[in-house]
């Protein structure tokens, strides 16, 4: 199985925020994957989602999946997390008004991307941050949770 | 359960009939997008104040069958076409948060 996607994401539109992750929702189920599975991958898909449409000036996702391995890739340009230890650490949000009022800035979402994820890896300067997850596909993944 | 148990003259549903026939168990009340992401049950129903079209996708995401927005929320026509897109019902109501709780439990559907 080789599958692969690229999704442009648009800073600041609350509007257009989940696209990605839905599509990629609809890709897994479609490919009958367990409840389980899919809500891992979707679930750390939105919130890296959110926080390109949140904090960033722009950027794009690649999701692909082979047999063993579904990777997703988020990059964005910038303006980079100034601090990753704190932007990990439970509740700490650098969220504005708009986006606590859309529901988001609840400092929950790197955590709960790292908790989804098999692998992470999170890289961030000034000029963009590359968050690249990678979720193991195995028998399970394929069981109704 | 069925969601179409919920409907009383304090409810208001605004999307199609159709998504009300599936079953919910239980609810999860919340305004936190990813507080909700990471513990709502499947096949719950979603309890919030928080109208626009994130709280759509994030019930779509996690298999929410309906969501009740409450304190007469106002919920635009791009988030009801996005749920009956997605099968998912959405309702309005002037209680609070908790008072949707509490009808919900009276009601024995919790």
């Amino acid at each position: 199985m080789e599958y692969y996607k690229h999704f442009d994401i648009v800073p600041h539109n609350f509007d257009l925020a989940g696209a990605m992750s839905s599509d990629v929702k609809r890709t897994l189920k479609r490919l009958g994957f367990g409840f389980d599975f899919i809500k891992r991958v979707s679930v750390a898909a939105y919130e890296a989602e959110i926080n390109i449409v949140i904090h960033s000036f722009g950027g794009y996702a690649d999701f692909r999946l082979t047999d063993n391995t579904c990777y997703l890739q988020f990059i964005d340009m910038g303006p980079g997390i100034a601090d990753i230890g704190l932007a990990m650490t439970p509740g700490y949000s650098t969220a504005s008004e708009e986006s606590q009022l859309n529901g988001f800035g609840a400092g929950m979402g790197l955590i709960n991307i790292q908790k989804s994820a098999d692998e992470m890896s999170l890289i961030s300067d000034p000029n963009g941050t590359v968050l690249k997850l990678k979720f193991f596909i195995t028998e399970d993944s394929y069981h109704a949770g | 359960m069925l969601v179409k148990d919920i409907l009383t003259k304090d409810y208001h549903l605004l999307t199609d009939v159709s998504a009300t026939n599936q079953r919910f168990e239980g609810v999860y009340a919340g305004d936190l997008l990813s507080v909700v992401l990471r513990s709502a049950s499947r096949n719950a129903v979603l309890i919030t104040i928080i109208a626009n079209p994130n709280t759509v996708a994030v019930a779509m995401l996690m298999d929410l069958p309906a969501i009740i927005f409450t304190e007469n929320q106002v919920v635009t026509q791009t988030m009801i076409e996005k749920a009956n897109t997605e099968a998912i019902a959405l309702f309005s109501t002037s209680f609070k948060t908790y008072e949707v709780i509490l009808d919900m439990k009276a009601r024995n559907l919790l």
